[in-house]
Parts: C-alpha cells; sequence; structure tokens
C-alpha cells in the first residue's frame, strides 16, 4: 500500500500541473484570437487582404507603394496601438485585481479598493475644470497636464492609505476602509468641480471618467509596456509569498515570509500599474474584479497560475470589450466602460449568488 | 511552473514590444507637407494651424459649424459630420464620423480623408493632439456666443475663401441685431420693464450665469437673468432662490428634435413643478421652450427674436418669431429650406 502512495499523488500533481500548463496556452491563443480579431475589425472600410497588406508593409512605407496611404495610417496609427494597449491594459487590471485580492484577502478587492480610480479621477478633473496640474511648470498641454495629475493623485492616495493602515499594522480590513474613504474624498472633490465646470468642461470629465483608449499612442504603449515589463515579474516572485499569506499571517510568519512586506510591496506594484493604466486611459471599471474571479473558478487560489492567468483573461475581455464599444453602433463609439460593466456586472452578481448557496 | 510562467509571459511582452517598437517609427510625411505652408489660420482657442493646400475636404463635428459651413456654400466640401449636423436638410446625405465632438470615431474620420477637422471645445485634446500629428488640424471654435458670431463667420470666410458670402452673411446678421435692439428700445420708450428672467438650459433647476455666453442671449434680448451673478457658469439653482426672486418668464432650452407636443409636455411639467408654482411666471403661463439649436452660430437672431417676444410681448404684438425665424432661415440656406423642416422650434 506504501508504495502505491507516491506514485498516485506525483501522477495527481502531475495531471494537475498538464492541466495548469494547458489552461495557460489556451488563454495565450485566446489573447492571439482576440488580437487578430480586434485589429481585422474596425469602422473603417477596410478589407481583410488590405489590412494584411497594411500589416505586411510595416510601420513605414515608401510613396507609390501599393498600400493605400489612408488605411495603412488606419490601421498602424489608430488600430494597432488602440489593440495592443487594450490587451496591455486589460493584462495589468487583471493583474493588479489579483493581487490586491490577494492582500487584501477579499474577493469585492479590485485594482480601484485602494481609491485610486477616484483620486485619478480627481487628477484629471482638476487639470480639465482649473487648468492646474503638476506638470503646468513643463507644459502647457491639457492632455499631458490631465495624464500628470491623474497619475500624481493616483500615488499621492496610495501613500495616504499606507499610511493610515501602517497605524493598524497594515491590517486588510484597515487598508480596504482607508481606501473607502479616499474614494468618498476624493469622489467629493471630482463632484465638486462637476459642479463648477462649463458644459465643456463636463463633457470632457465625463468622457475621462468612462475611459477611453481612443487616444492612445505608441508612446503610451510604451511606458505602459516598461511598467508591466517591471512590475509583472516583481510580482510573481512574491505569488508564493501570497499563497502562504492567504493562510493567515500567522502561519505566513512561522514560515518566514514577512506578511507586512508582502502586503505593502503588492499593494505598491499593483497601484503604480494601475495608476499608469488610468492616467492614459482613463477609469475602466470591473477587469480588475471580473478577471480574477473568472480565473480562480477554474484554477483556484494558487497565485503562481492565478497572477498569469487573470493578466491573459483581462487582456482579453477588455480587447473583446473594446472591439465592441468601436464597433457595434458605428460611427459612434461607445464609452469602453459600459461594455466592460455589461460584462462585469452579470458575472458580479453570479459570484454574489455562489458566495450566498457557499454560505448555506 | 514559476519559471516557465514568468518566461511565457516575458515571450508575449517580448513579441508585442517587437511589434510596437516598429511602430515607433514616424510614418512618412503626408505628401501635403513637403510644399511649403499656404496659410495659417487661429481657432477660436487660440491654436495655430498650418495648411499646405486650400481646404477641399472638411470633417464638422458640431452641428453649428456645420450650419455656418452651409451657410457659406461650402457644404460640398464637407465629407464627413457628427449625428446633430442634420440642419439644413443638404447635410444629411452627408457620412456620420461620430455622435458629436465629445464622441467622434478616428478611423472613420481618418477614412473621410479631410484636410481639416471642426469641432467644438468638447473635442478632447489628445485626439486633437494625434490628429494633428497624422497631419489633420483641428479647429476649435465656440459656437454658441452670440457676440462672436460675426467674427467667427468672417473668419471662416477667409479661411474657405468665401469672403464674399461672409460679408453678406455679417451686414444680414448686423441688419436683425439693430432690429430686435430697436424693438426693445421701443418696448423700454413704451414703459415695458425689463423682465425677470429664469432660463433654465437644458435641465430641472439648470441655470446660466454671466460666466456663460448663454447669459448673452437673455441680455441682448432685454431680459434680466436670475443667476447672472452666480460663481459658476451652469449653477444648479434651488426652488427657494428661484421663488424668492420670483421670475417674470420661465425660458427652458431643450435639446434634440422636439416636436409641438414633445415641448408642450416640457412646459406643463414646469407649470406643474410644485417648487415654481409661487412664481409669477408660473401664475401668468408666461413659460416657453425653445429649441437648443437657435442658439448655435448664425442662427443666434432668432434665439433672441422668440425671448424679445416673450419679454415684452405689448411691443412685439405685431412681430411674428416664426416669420423672422423663416426669413433667417431661407437667408442663410436657401429659399424654400423651411418649409422642408419639419420642426418646433419654440412653444407656445
Amino acid at each position: 500500500m506504501k508504495k502505491q502512495t507516491k506514485p498516485l499523488h506525483t501522477h495527481k500533481w502531475r495531471q494537475g500541473r498538464r492541466k495548469n500548463i494547458l489552461l495557460l496556452f489556451v488563454l495565450l491563443c485566446g489573447m492571439a484570437a482576440t488580437f487578430l480579431l480586434s485589429v481585422f475589425t474596425g469602422s473603417a472600410e477596410a478589407g481583410l487582404s488590405e489590412v494584411v497588406r497594411c500589416l505586411a508593409a510595416g510601420p513605414e512605407i515608401e510613396s507609390g507603394s501599393p498600400v493605400d496611404y489612408t488605411t495603412h495610417t488606419i490601421i498602424w496609427s489608430l488600430r494597432l496601438p488602440r489593440v495592443l494597449m487594450s490587451l496591455l491594459c486589460g493584462a495589468g487590471l487583471g493583474l493588479a485585481g489579483a493581487a490586491m485580492q490577494g492582500i487584501l484577502r477579499n474577493p469585492l478587492a479590485s485594482p480601484y479598493t485602494l481609491g485610486i480610480s477616484s483620486a485619478a479621477g480627481f487628477g484629471a478633473s482638476l487639470a480639465i475644470v482649473l487648468d492646474v496640474g503638476i506638470a503646468s511648470v513643463f507644459s502647457t498641454a491639457g492632455y499631458l497636464l490631465i495624464i500628470s495629475n491623474s497619475f500624481f493623485f493616483s500615488i499621492l492616495v496610495l501613500g495616504i492609505v499606507l499610511l493610515i493602515s501602517r497605524t493598524k499594522s497594515y491590517r486588510p480590513s484597515t487598508m480596504i476602509l482607508a481606501g473607502i474613504s479616499m474614494m468618498y474624498l476624493f469622489s467629493a472633490g471630482t463632484s465638486l468641480l462637476q459642479y463648477l465646470a462649463t458644459n465643456d468642461q463636463l463633457a470632457k470629465i465625463v468622457f475621462w471618467l468612462m475611459g477611453s483608449l481612443m487616444s492612445v499612442t505608441w508612446k503610451q504603449l510604451t511606458i505602459i509596456s516598461v511598467f508591466m515589463a517591471v512590475v509583472f515579474p516583481l510580482l510573481m516572485r512574491l505569488s508564493w509569498s501570497l499563497n502562504i499569506l492567504s493562510c493567515g499571517e500567522e502561519v505566513a510568519q512561522s514560515l518566514g515570509v514577512h506578511p507586512r512586506f508582502v502586503m505593502v510591496s503588492t499593494a505598491l506594484l499593483a497601484s503604480v500599474v494601475t495608476a499608469g493604466l488610468v492616467s492614459f486611459c482613463g477609469v475602466i471599471g470591473f477587469i480588475g474584479l471580473v478577471a480574477p474571479h473568472i480565473v480562480r473558478m477554474m484554477v483556484g487560489g494558487d497565485h503562481r497560475l492565478l497572477l498569469p492567468a487573470s493578466a491573459m483573461s483581462g487582456s482579453v475581455i477588455l480587447a473583446l470589450s473594446d472591439t465592441i464599444a468601436r464597433t457595434v453602433l458605428t460611427p459612434m463609439e461607445l464609452p469602453i466602460g459600459v461594455i466592460t460593466s455589461f460584462i462585469g456586472v452579470p458575472f458580479f452578481i453570479s459570484i454574489l449568488i455562489r458566495r450566498k448557496g457557499t454560505s448555506h | 511552473m514559476k519559471k516557465r510562467t514568468i518566461l511565457l509571459l516575458l515571450i508575449v511582452l517580448a513579441a508585442a514590444s517587437g511589434l510596437y517598437a516598429g511602430g515607433q517609427t514616424e510614418n512618412p510625411e503626408p505628401a501635403s507637407k513637403i510644399d511649403k505652408p499656404l496659410f495659417t489660420f487661429i481657432d477660436g482657442k487660440g491654436n495655430e494651424s498650418v495648411f499646405y493646400h486650400e481646404i477641399e475636404r472638411i470633417v464638422v463635428v458640431n452641428s453649428g459649424l456645420s450650419a455656418l459651413l452651409a451657410a457659406l456654400q461650402q457644404s460640398d466640401k464637407i465629407v464627413g459630420r457628427d449625428m446633430f449636423s442634420s440642419f439644413p436638410s443638404s447635410l444629411r446625405t452627408k457620412k456620420v464620423v461620430g455622435k458629436s465632438s465629445a464622441y467622434p470615431n478616428l478611423e472613420l474620420i481618418l477614412g473621410s480623408k479631410p484636410d481639416v477637422v471642426m469641432a467644438d471645445a468638447m473635442f478632447d485634446d489628445s485626439v486633437a493632439e494625434k490628429l494633428a500629428a497624422l497631419g489633420i488640424p483641428v479647429l476649435i471654435e465656440s459656437t454658441s456666443n452670440p457676440l462672436k458670431t460675426k467674427e467667427l463667420v468672417t473668419r471662416y470666410g477667409d479661411l474657405l475663401d468665401c469672403e464674399e458670402r461672409a460679408a453678406e452673411i455679417c451686414a444680414w446678421l448686423d441688419e436683425a441685431d439693430s432690429r430686435i435692439a430697436g424693438l426693445i428700445e421701443t418696448a423700454r420708450v413704451n414703459g415695458e420693464n425689463a423682465p425677470v428672467v429664469f432660463f433654465e438650459n437644458r435641465k430641472n433647476y439648470k441655470s446660466t450665469s454671466k460666466k456663460s455666453s448663454t447669459h448673452q442671449y437673455l441680455e441682448l434680448s432685454g431680459g434680466v437673468n436670475i443667476a447672472a451673478d452666480e460663481k459658476v457658469s451652469s449653477p444648479t439653482l434651488s426652488p427657494e432662490f428661484i421663488v424668492e426672486k420670483n421670475p417674470n418668464v420661465i425660458i427652458r432650452r431643450v435639446s434634440g428634435d422636439l416636436t409641438a407636443d414633445t415641448m408642450a409636455g416640457v412646459r406643463d411639467n414646469i407649470l406643474n413643478r410644485p417648487g415654481l408654482s409661487a412664481t409669477q411666471a408660473v401664475s401668468t403661463e408666461r413659460v416657453f421652450v425653445i429649441k437648443a439649436d437657435l442658439f448655435m452660430t448664425i442662427r443666434y437672431p432668432s434665439a433672441l427674436f422668440y425671448h424679445a417676444s416673450w419679454f415684452y410681448p405689448e411691443t412685439f404684438r405685431n412681430e411674428d418669431p416664426e416669420e423672422f425665424n423663416k426669413e433667417l432661415i431661407n437667408f442663410m440656406f436657401g429659399d424654400g429650406e423651411f418649409e422642408k423642416t419639419n420642426e418646433a422650434f419654440a412653444y407656445p
């Protein structure tokens, strides 16, 4: 009997490992399929072969090239950076959401739980209405002011939440409550600015708050990629510690994991990447909440798998949402937040129902 | 497992990086930029745009600006419009490339191959910057300031090389301004007092102060705006404040293509609103509804005429604001245009 136990255990472990690899592979294929679908779908009248020709021609075309200049510009300057940003942004929000849910040990936590979205919205509104911001010294360009302000206020609120939480040893409940308090404070500030705004400014605030990938540039994409390239491996390094932390702080400590270090580092990394994304794309809701939940239902709570899988599923959901947002009512373009919420809310409700069932 | 996962994701990131690294290279300059600059244009926001050839293709995403282009007889240059630019009727056949300035569709705009995009201040700065980088200047204009309309007409006449028509329009507007001002002056001489007005701008209790150009419409038509001195441009007034000010006239500005019945419904809502029942305007039923389109660019005299006729009913007894509006529409957009519209402009 003893001889049989070890091989059976190893077999199950191998099976589980194969299943996880398969899941990551499927998600990767999903990302590739979504990328292709999104690049080939748009409101501009460009056929499949024309898009392929434009992509094959590369970012630069010679004068006299058989590729249509306008279609080439649409694909390379508008659609391609937008699709890539949607994949990257979805990945960032999914990753940050899984990480925040991990440290706060709360299924309702998201990248915005610490008040980042409200603070970013306040910063952007401040730039739109009062034309003031931390980058005023360097540039008068309105959109740069909005980006820098939203990033600055996101980081500021993170600092405040961490300072408040420090007094209670970074207890998850304290972090959540401090985040919610900040969220209400900055939301009130944004409401006040909306009241002061002219109709034109109000329209701009509303547009920003709903999130958009319309004006994504290659430069922005590069910046976000750098954020992701730095944050992702660091969060992956913390994934095993997050697994241990989920057993409780005392257990984690007894196993040599420093709970405070793990919580603060994870919160910092997740918030920085979220702040970067929000600054460029506005507040895109529900991805950071829903993507980790979908993945958790399939693979359980192992953060070594949960983090990358959440990132991948987040990117698929956001890229699909954006494709729907820009094509479903052509020539109108729907705010992306509307589509992500339409997809996110049913999932959210199903999670709530499942939780209720479990408690019974 | 951890190493493999990291490796997998890094491959994805590297692949994406490789792809967009290609995109870092600037696209070849549009042919136009090889030429020497032909002229520069300063828009209403103060931004300077350089043009390398005459403007032949225009995307316009503001209904006031599209009406202005039609009045300047430049409709044939419009290759894309917003959803609300459906007046005059000649614009309805134009391709829609977005909902409004706030929600343009960039792919459709670029696909229309415009020389320029004309929009209002709701157009996002980053989107304008993106289009400018692709060689398409975006001109931002304020379209609902009656005091700046003639200057706008003149500037666009110069821009589109139709100065003569622009001068005709300005002369017509001058004449209309004088006629309205003269009637208001007569009313004052005849002892009609300037009425106190509550102007409700699109939403319940939302008004307009001196900080907004909409206030000019009340001032130029001889009304006293109860919200003139409010600290913000679009204040939300409390019913108590309105009752205390006791306006003689209430005007509600509405958006969209409304029928007379719908406008009547809007008016009934105000007449039956408990908070306003104590005002003189409601007790004497001097509550009026006006379409927002009349506040846009060259159509502003119609809004002024309707307002003044409501403010000074005795003096305007023999004047017909609808006839005035018809006169304006037929002058600006061609004979018979008024008859083609099946809209209610004001109620009652």
